[in-house]
């Protein structure tokens, strides 16, 4: 009996705890039985995930992001490693931000020490983990800011920390702003706030942004908060306006509701544009509608520019560039339109169209000059558009400035081939100079040529000159050398100047070198000016002092 | 025997305990649909040992005030399974949850599941959020879990209307379309309309299909590549296939077409044979023909290799001759290692030749000088006297300015007297973007003379112009007339003028000096009339000083005459002031006839100008 008793309690005890720790551990059970959400695994987003063994690594972002948003904070310093060693520079730095950003809902210091002991991590974008720490404990998160050198990171964490700290306290966080020595990161910090702000209270917004010790971007950021506010609704927006002390300029505000308008209804946005007070932020928001509208249909911004806005500088203005921007893609279309504007603009859209059409289909657009007035603005638009095709067919091109009648538009026409010619050998240019029909031809081929070369390639564009037999043709080259390329250097231009037979030309070559070179080395060009034949009284006028 | 004693008395107690065990386990609630983790330490907090509460409510409620019965996993888990119409009253719960990771993840997966069921209601309440981050948020989750049921839906959506968040979710969507019907995804991002939209639609697209199959982004993207989005997505394509495959970096440049696309297609290469072997790469950007291209390629190769800043030099040393590529790639490595560690990127400038120190030098000083600018100014003042020196003096004091204005100036007056100069402060004055007027009259004092006070107000002003004009103008008329300095006047005028021309013009009016009224008032004027003539007009027509009134018609009429001569003359005709009329209407002669003589004679001729006035307009211009 004395040992029946305690074995009894012994096996009832063993019974008990049995029954306890079936009771207590329904895992299995569970695991089981609920089978559609078993597949929510710890494994899936294990270690050797992301080091591409057993479970695929995800692909794309969408994958990556589906799959780190089932990790734990605690996973995150056993995934470190593997995902350092992920292949593609993009998604490693990707998933190594993410993985930090998660970590610091748990332990942010410790995140934050992490990234600071490698230099790929101190480089990669750690605005989730001071997100997340200012959202935790702003203070902190501030005091630990410092961790890296590079403005993009410095300028980030700052902004973080602002708009984490400011749905808290925002005097606190305005004051820390304030504080803040560094005052690119200082204006940052400040924007961070007012966007956060401008959501919950935009009137406020716009107080504090009018008060800031930086005006410096006191305008945009009036311009940011209404835009925000209007995103969500733009009734209220306009009731915020409407509402500021008179002294806070309206002009931004009502821009930056324009702006979230255009997007829904850019006619609507318009007719609310022509409401802004006439100054440059009507510009602005008229010239968004129209860009808007550009989008949808050029003819109809330039029908709405034309009908709706008074005319005056601004319609000019919004005119030309939008007919400018349509003759970049549709030439041919845009056309149609010149005779709508007049005076210069007319010249300039005319020259910007024929250069855009000779690039499309360059025969199309010759016939269209064609048929312009014969006049000094003709030989321009006759010029631009050579440029043009000759950047894509250079042979035609100049097949096509041959065979112009009037002189004059020949001369601009070859010399605008010129200006496009490739660069090749020697021999081959001399074969296209031996082609063209007279010595005038041939002075203007190499006066465009030389335009571009003596700037670009001084040395290149001397040895062409050096290759031409002397004469006319060489002395009108030498000539049109010294005036791109002889900035570029004192000994290859006199070299230059030198070769030209005409006394005449030379000393006004030599003469133009000597005002160039005067202002960049005086000592060395007057040390120069004493070798050149030019006569006496020449060098003393051009050495004698400036008025 | 006592062995086998022991053996029977242990199967007894194992047999005990397993019988209750199971009983235990017969007896217990019945299981919720949860997955519970092992007995290892549970990731994200561990629950406790309540019994399980019934429902997603409860659970979220218990997480809320801070109980963890379930692990966050668990809990997802448990909301995955909630019902459309109790969705909308957990999500209320959802944003009360303290850790904002939970927040986020639970609100995703209660949209996921709504959108399941319910997706215009998931889509109203996301909509309804009350502030912009909110809603773009909780969006995103919408339309990120609905692409998977409806990607052709959402993907119109999301790129017909600007909605927040859509654009971010543009390339699940994409994602899921591609994967569920490749064909139609394709087709519906060529036939879109809107060319910025296509542009944006096919650079995603290509990404998207990038990650999955490069060699198909790749065709996809060559035969797009006559679209702007075609040539810039061809590179993400190129990248992920010369991931995959590094040796035939070479021969899938040759695939892609000659220009704009094989220059962008060279840079990504480069950028992916980085990531395994940047020594590699900045051989393939050594292949490369010279231009832009292989400049921008040879620099993120170099940038990769800086990790080993003396492998990197050997490399180059043997590499390339000595001259402006090398020299370039020098300087790249000394400033990567700088900005990470200044002060061991001194020990390369051995490596840098003469014509590059000075820029070596100061790429290091910036990132120096905001760590740790003591050492920084410690290492510039045991420089030898020369161009180095005083180079490196002006780079650490432009960035010290940056963050300590007054420091900075005490520093240069203690530590490099030698070099102070008016030129250097107007440098100093000029650099800093946002320093307020307040404070450039606060570091006044600070300067050692009223001449060199003079030049740094002249520099100050100028940049505060740009920033922020009324401040300028403000801090002007504060000044003492001996410290204003003239040359700021009209840039001053001009930058606020062109901001807010009444008010300018209002300012303006008030300088009390003739000449600097006259000068501000004729900026303005000139600003004002190109945005609002009427107003020009009606405030000029009213100016104290007769010398502004006179030269307004020109000031007024001569840009708008060139531009669009036809709205210039209707404008002047309609001008009240007789004298103001026919000046403006001799302006606008005069530059219309030099584009179209014969027009503007015969509108000329409709005015009320004197003849002998209209012949010398046509004249003046003819001459």
């Amino acid at each position: 009996m004395n040992r029946v008793v305690p074995l009894f309690f012994a096996a009832l005890g063993l019974f008990g705890a049995g029954v306890w720790m079936g009771w207590r551990s329904p895992t299995l059970v569970s695991a089981r039985s609920a089978a559609p959400v078993a597949t929510i695994q710890p494994a899936a987003v294990s270690a050797s995930a992301l080091r591409q063994q057993g479970t695929p690594p995800p692909a794309t972002a969408r994958d990556w992001r589906r799959r780190l948003a089932e990790l734990e904070p605690a996973e995150v310093p056993a995934l470190l490693a593997a995902a350092q060693n992920i292949p593609d520079t993009r998604q490693r730095a990707f998933v190594l931000s993410r993985l930090l950003g998660l970590w610091a809902e748990e332990d942010p210091a410790a995140a934050l020490d992490r990234a600071k002991q490698s230099p790929d991590l101190r480089q990669l974008d750690l605005r989730g983990l001071f997100r997340t720490w200012a959202e935790r404990d702003p203070a902190a998160a501030a005091a630990h800011r410092q961790l890296r050198t590079d403005q993009f990171g410095a300028h980030e964490a700052a902004a973080e920390i602002a708009a984490a700290w400011c749905t808290r306290d925002l005097a606190a966080a305005v004051a820390w702003v304030r504080d803040l020595k560094d005052l690119g990161v200082r204006s940052t910090a400040y924007d961070a706030i007012l966007r956060r702000l401008a959501q919950t209270d935009p009137a406020q917004a716009v107080a504090l942004a009018v008060s800031l010790d930086q005006p410096a971007n006191s305008d945009i950021r009036l311009w940011s908060i209404a835009k925000i506010q209007a995103a969500g609704d733009p009734a209220a927006a306009l009731a915020t306006i409407n509402n500021l002390p008179p002294t806070v300029p309206r002009g931004p505000l009502l821009y930056g509701v324009v702006e979230t308008l255009l997007r829904e209804d850019p006619k609507l946005a318009g007719d609310f544009a022509l409401t802004i007070p006439a100054g440059p932020y009507q510009i602005d928001a008229l010239r968004s509608v129209a860009r808007r509208l550009l989008e949808e249909s050029p003819q109809s911004a330039l029908d709405w520019l034309s009908t709706k806005l008074p005319a005056g500088p601004t319609r000019s203005t919004l005119f030309r560039d939008t007919l400018m921007s349509f003759a970049s893609t549709d030439p041919a279309a845009a056309v149609s339109y010149l005779d709508q504007v007049a005076g210069n603009t007319r010249v300039n859209v005319a020259l910007n169209l024929a250069s855009n059409w000779a690039r499309l289909d360059p025969q199309s657009a010759a016939a269209w000059a064609a048929k312009l007035p014969a006049d000094q603005n003709r030989t321009s638009i006759l010029r631009s558009l050579v440029r043009s095709w000759a950047a894509g067919k250079p042979a035609a091109a100049l097949e096509f400035a041959l065979r112009q009648a009037d002189p004059k538009e020949q001369a601009a026409t070859i010399q605008a081939v010129g200006q496009s010619w490739p660069a090749s050998s020697t021999a081959d240019l001399h074969t296209t100079l031996g082609r063209l029909p007279s010595d005038d031809a041939r002075k203007s081929f190499l006066d465009g040529m030389l335009s571009g070369l003596g700037r670009t390639q001084p040395q290149a564009a001397a040895e062409l000159v050096a290759s031409l037999p002397a004469g006319t043709v060489h002395d009108s080259a030498a000539r049109a050398y010294i005036a791109n390329a002889a900035y570029a250097d004192l000994a290859l231009a006199s070299r230059v100047a030198n070769s030209i037979a005409d006394n005449s030309v030379r000393q006004d070559a030599l003469t133009s070198i000597a005002r160039i070179w005067l202002t960049k080395d005086r000592a060395a060009t007057t040390a120069w000016l004493a070798t050149t034949d030019l006569p006496e009284a020449t060098k003393q006028q051009l050495l004698a002092p400036g008025p | 025997m006592r062995s086998a004693h022991f053996v029977r008395h242990l199967a007894l107690a194992t047999g005990l305990f397993a019988a209750g065990w199971g009983a235990g386990r017969m007896f217990s609630p019945a299981p919720a649909p949860v997955s519970v983790p092992s007995s290892s330490p549970t990731p994200g907090g561990a629950a406790n040992t309540n019994p399980r509460p019934p429902n997603a409510a409860e659970a979220l409620a218990h997480f809320a005030s801070g109980d963890r019965i379930l692990t966050p996993r668990e809990l997802r888990a448990l909301l995955a399974t909630a019902g459309p119409a109790e969705i909308p009253a957990l999500l209320d719960i959802v944003s009360k949850l303290p850790r904002p990771l939970d927040r986020d993840r639970c609100r995703a997966t209660l949209l996921g599941r709504w959108v399941a069921a319910d997706p215009a209601a998931a889509r109203a309440w996301a909509e309804a959020r009350p502030t912009l981050d909110d809603r773009r948020s909780a969006l995103r989750d919408v339309f990120s879990a609905w692409s998977d049921q409806a990607p052709a839906e959402v993907a119109a959506l999301i790129t017909s209307t600007d909605i927040p968040g859509g654009w971010e979710t543009l390339d699940d969507v994409l994602s899921a379309w591609l994967a569920s019907d490749p064909a139609r995804a394709k087709a519906w991002v060529k036939n879109i309309p809107n060319p910025r939209i296509r542009n944006l639609a096919i650079q995603s697209l290509v990404s998207v299909q990038a990650a999955e199959d490069p060699a198909a982004a790749f065709d996809t993207a060559i035969s797009l590549c006559s679209e702007q989005g075609g040539r810039f997505a061809l590179g993400s394509a190129v990248h992920a296939m010369v991931l995959r495959d590094p040796a035939a970096a070479t021969t899938i440049l040759t695939r892609v077409p000659e220009g704009e696309p094989r220059e962008l297609a060279a840079g990504q290469i480069v950028d992916a044979l980085t990531a395994s072997d940047p020594k590699l790469a900045a051989e393939f950007a050594l292949t490369l023909p010279s231009g832009a291209g292989r400049s921008r390629s040879l620099t993120i190769a170099v940038t990769a290799m800086a990790t080993d800043p003396e492998s990197a030099f050997k490399w180059l040393k043997a590499a390339l001759p000595a001259g402006g590529e090398r020299s370039a790639a020098q300087l790249q490595i000394v400033k990567e290692v700088a900005e990470r560690a200044p002060r061991e990127a001194l020990g390369y400038l051995d490596e840098i030749p003469p014509e590059s120190r000075i820029a070596a030098l100061s790429a290091i000083l910036g990132p120096w000088t905001a760590t740790d600018p003591a050492a920084a100014t410690a290492y510039v003042r045991q420089l030898p006297l020369g161009a180095e020196r005083n180079q490196a003096v002006k780079r650490l004091l432009m960035r010290r300015f940056q963050s300590d204005p007054a420091g900075a100036l005490a520093d240069l007056q203690r530590d490099f007297p030698d070099l102070q100069s008016d030129q250097l402060y107007s440098q100093l004055a000029s650099s800093s973007y946002y320093l307020s007027a307040q404070e450039t009259l606060a570091l006044l004092p600070l300067l050692p003379s009223d001449p060199t006070r003079k030049q740094f107000l002249s520099s100050s002003l100028q940049r505060l112009a740009f920033t922020a004009p009324e401040a300028a103008a403000e801090l002007f008329l504060a000044l003492p007339s001996g410290l204003q300095p003239p040359q700021a006047l009209s840039t001053v005028a001009n930058a606020w003028a062109a901001t807010a021309p009444a008010a300018a013009a209002a300012w303006a009016a008030k300088l009390t000096d003739e000449s600097a009224r006259q000068s501000a008032s004729v900026a303005v004027l000139r600003n004002w009339s190109t945005t609002d003539p009427d107003a020009a007009v009606r405030w000029v027509s009213t100016h104290p000083d007769a010398a502004v009134r006179a030269q307004a018609p020109e000031l007024i009429c001569s840009e708008w005459a060139i531009s669009d001569p036809l709205a210039a003359a209707q404008w002047a005709t309609r001008i009240s002031d007789p004298s103001m009329r026919q000046a403006a209407l001799e302006t606008v002669a005069r530059h219309w006839s030099f584009y179209d003589a014969s027009a503007a004679e015969k509108w000329l001729a409709t005015t009320d100008l004197p003849p002998d006035r209209k012949a010398a307009a046509l004249k003046g211009v003819r001459r």
